[in-house]
């Protein structure tokens, strides 16, 4: 037995009880903060993404636009340009070779993506992305009358 | 030297007197710094600053 085990002394018990609550408060301070900080940090970090997601998006974006306008500059347009929407045929305009080749897979000629997956040599995920990517886009320049 | 003599020279700075409480309380401030069965190095340095808080804060009423 050491001298620190229970003396008795009616102060120490008090004292005891008295730190304890602090003690115990604190850990459950501690502990709801962490779990705070914890969540903040993956809230940060999905921020993080979408803001990276978007930027990039733009990105190509503008790198599209800036290559058909030079195609335009040169004289040569697109071949898909006798539709009539204008706004349809500006957002088609501005989708890259593969991306128009698979919405016209897909949305004229019906095939699944399976098909289109064996036919373009491409994965089935890559083709859904690559095909939601470019509906998005066309969805963006359409704008507003959704 | 009993408990309340301790607590009376930590009270009044006695580097000795508050080491020798703080050796005393190790165990309950050890135990209390487990989370999730792993000893909190962080939480175990606050409960720290708790008990050197609470020995100046701990009113003796005789």
């Amino acid at each position: 037995m050491n001298k620190h085990t229970y003396t008795g002394s009616k102060l120490q018990n008090h004292f005891t009880a008295y730190l304890l609550q602090f003690v115990r408060g604190k850990r459950r301070d501690y502990l709801e903060k962490k779990i705070r900080m914890a969540d903040a940090e993956e809230l940060l970090e999905d921020i993080g993404q979408m803001e990276a997601r978007v930027v990039i998006e733009e990105l190509l974006e503008n790198q599209k636009r800036e290559e058909l306008l030079l195609l335009e500059a040169q004289g040569k347009y697109p071949e898909w340009n006798k539709m009539s929407d204008e706004k349809l045929m500006k957002a088609l305009h501005m989708l890259r070779e593969d991306e128009r080749k698979l919405i016209y897979q897909h949305v004229f000629e019906e095939r699944t993506f399976e098909e289109m997956s064996s036919l373009n040599g491409l994965s089935e995920e890559r083709c859904k992305g690559v095909y939601y990517y470019a509906i998005r886009k066309i969805r963006k320049v359409m704008g507003g009358e959704k | 030297m009993s408990f309340d003599r301790l607590l009376l020279q930590a009270k009044e700075g006695d580097a000795d007197a508050v080491l020798e409480i703080v050796e005393m309380y190790k165990p309950l401030l050890v135990k209390n710094a487990i989370v999730n069965g792993r000893f909190d190095e962080d939480l175990y340095q606050e409960l720290i600053s708790v008990l050197l808080e609470c020995i100046q804060r701990f009113q003796i009423i005789e």
